[in-house]
This record gives structure tokens, sequence and C-alpha cells, in this order.
């Protein structure tokens, strides 16, 4: 019973982090990835007018409450980001070479 | 009491927040109206009666749930630092403490040890990327205020590079080093090292960089336990130990 705990503690311990480290993004929960990247996107508002204006790291901590880098920030901020500029068209979020639109309803 | 501390701060901040709650997946329980107080009034009183050996797997167990409740309820209040303190609370629980015996069962002590050198072993491992070894999470992060006095090259992208490539290689040699008796003592002054490195050079260091090194060293001292031949006491079951007294070799 004790070898059987011993096994699978060490077993979890060690194949969860090594399963993680094969995912495309850093960092991720449960695998030890403490600095190891951002998922932080660089968020700006596109206006009707054709203006784009960069969101302030202020304001997305200010949405959030706690900025952590990974987060799923993509799935959660943009909707409040249209919601506290009503002028605001779409929402873009670039991350590395990966940009999206978020258009706001 | 400070991993109370953090999530308190943290969760004052998620109500202040426009987004209430950011569950890992769609639909799932959360608990909306936390209160930052609950950790303080919960993980204090436990700590210090698990500290001082009071029913620990009892109190261990409540812990472990308490802190696992507010790790797993939302994004925002996951953090490494608090997922570790679960494992340590957890493997801690099996270890029995009193003031009376001397000695403790090996196998949670070994656990614990294996769990510091999987905590530095994958740091190590997930900062080789080509985005980590450029340096650039480094500059992100690093207190510009302690540089003022290095001259400007030191700002070079080349020097970031070299300091997350020395960064890796620390880690990656802490997970293995403790374990050496000849390497166990540069060992604790470079965790020590690494660690207050954090501390002092990071920027918005909270105090959650704080517990992460607290928890971290913690561990130390479990490297130094030698090994001593099987013994049976109340409450103890026979079992491989580990002596923390000299003088437990003689029962």
């Amino acid at each position: 019973m004790r070898k059987t705990f011993i096994f699978l503690y060490l077993l979890i311990q060690i194949a969860v982090p090594t399963i993680l480290l094969f995912f495309p993004d850093r960092p991720t929960r449960f695998g030890w990835q403490m600095f190891s990247g951002s998922r932080l996107p660089f968020f700006s508002r596109l206006f009707t007018d054709g203006r784009r204006v960069p969101v302030s790291l202020q304001e997305v901590q200010l949405v959030v409450g706690v900025v952590r880098s990974e987060l799923d920030y993509e799935r959660y901020v943009p909707p409040i980001l249209c919601k506290r500029e009503p002028f605001a068209g779409a929402i873009l979020s670039e991350h590395g070479p990966r940009v999206r639109r978020w258009p706001c309803r | 009491m400070f991993a109370g501390w953090d999530i308190h701060e943290k969760l004052s901040a998620i109500g202040r927040s426009s987004i209430s709650t950011m569950p890992y997946v769609p639909h799932w329980p959360t608990v909306p109206d936390w209160s930052p107080m609950l950790p303080l009034l919960f993980w204090l009183p436990l700590g210090l009666l698990m500290a001082i050996g009071v029913a620990p797997r009892v109190v261990g167990a409540l812990l472990v749930l308490t802190m696992t409740v507010i790790l797993l309820g939302d994004q925002r209040t996951y953090s490494n630092h608090l997922y570790f303190l679960i494992l340590l609370v957890f493997l801690l629980s099996f270890v029995p403490s009193s003031r009376r015996q001397t000695a403790v069962r090996s196998w949670p002590v070994t656990l614990l040890k294996c769990q510091g050198s999987v905590l530095y072993g994958f740091g190590a491992l997930s900062k080789v990327t080509p985005m980590y070894l450029t340096g650039w999470m480094l500059a992100g992060t690093v207190d510009r205020r302690w540089w003022g006095w290095i001259p400007e090259w030191s700002e070079s992208p080349l020097i970031f590079a070299g300091i997350a490539l020395l960064t890796i290689v620390v880690e990656a040699w802490l997970a293995a080093a403790l374990w050496s008796p000849r390497f166990r003592r540069a060992a604790v002054v470079t965790g020590l090292t690494l660690h207050a490195g954090c501390v002092l050079l990071l920027r918005d260091v909270k105090i959650d960089l704080i517990v992460f090194g607290l928890s971290s060293v913690s561990l130390y001292p479990l490297f130094f336990l030698s090994p001593a031949h099987e013994i049976s006491t109340p409450g103890l079951r026979p079992g491989r130990i580990l002596n923390t007294d000299p003088a437990a070799t003689a029962i």
C-alpha cells in the first residue's frame, strides 16, 4: 500500500510536468514553469473610425484584478474591454506572431 | 501565514475587479463570494497547530482541503507556491511530529526531498525555450532601480541572455546537488542566493515570491538528515526511520 502510494505520487509529480512541457504555451499550471513565459497578450481597441488605441497594462490589471502569466486572458478580457468603451468596434489581441480580433457587440 | 496574507490580497483585488469569476473551464464550480479573510482565519491557526504537531493528519487534511479549494476555485488564485505548499502539507501530515519523538518516518521525508528536486528540475527544463533564453522574460521582470549603479552596458540583451542561461543551470544543478554530500552545502548557499535574488531583484515583488522562497528553502534541512536503522516506538510503525537527534541512535 505504502509502496503503491509512493510510486503513484512520484509518477504524477514527474509525468504531469513532463507532459506539460510539450504544450505550446508557457507557462502552464501544475508544471513548475515559473517565469518561463507569459500568455498576457498586448490588447488594443479598434474604433469604428479606424483608430487603434492600445490598452494599458493598468487597465488590464483593473479588469482582471490579479495579473498572472498563465491566465486565459483572451477568453475573459475582450468582452469587458468592449463594455468599458462603448464606441469600440473590436478588440485586438497580439501575442507574438498571433493576432486575434474580437468584435464588440 | 504569508500564504494566507498573499491570498487575502489576491481575493481583495479579485473582489474589486470587473471579472467576478475566471473558472478553469466553463461552468466550473466556483465560490463567487470569496471572503478574503477566510484564508487568514483558517490557515494561520491550522498552520500553527501543524507546526507544533497537534493531530497532524487531521490538521493537514483540513489545510490541504481549504488550500485546494482556493487553488482550484479560480484561475487567478492559482499560484505555484500555493500548489507547492499544498503538496508539502500533504506529505508533512504523514510525518509524525511530537517533541518526544526524535525520529521520523523516512518515506515522507524522501518524497519531500524529491518534491524539491522536481520543483527545481522542471523549473529549469521549462525555461529552455528561445523566448526565455533571449533574456526577454528577465529583462521585463527585473527591477530597474537596482541597475542604476551598474554601467549602461549591463542592460544589453546579451547580459540578460547570460543571466537567463545561468538561472537554468543553477536550477538544474540544485535539483541534483542537494542530494550529493559533496555539493550539498554549496547547493544550500546557491539556493538561498537564488531565492533572495528573486525577492530583491524582481519587479513588483509581492509576498508570493517570499512564500515561494521560504517554502523551497524549508526543504533544505531535510537533505542533512541521516538515515538510521529500524525502530518501533508508540505512535510510530516499524519502518526505516531518519534520525533528527544523534542520541536517538542509542534507542
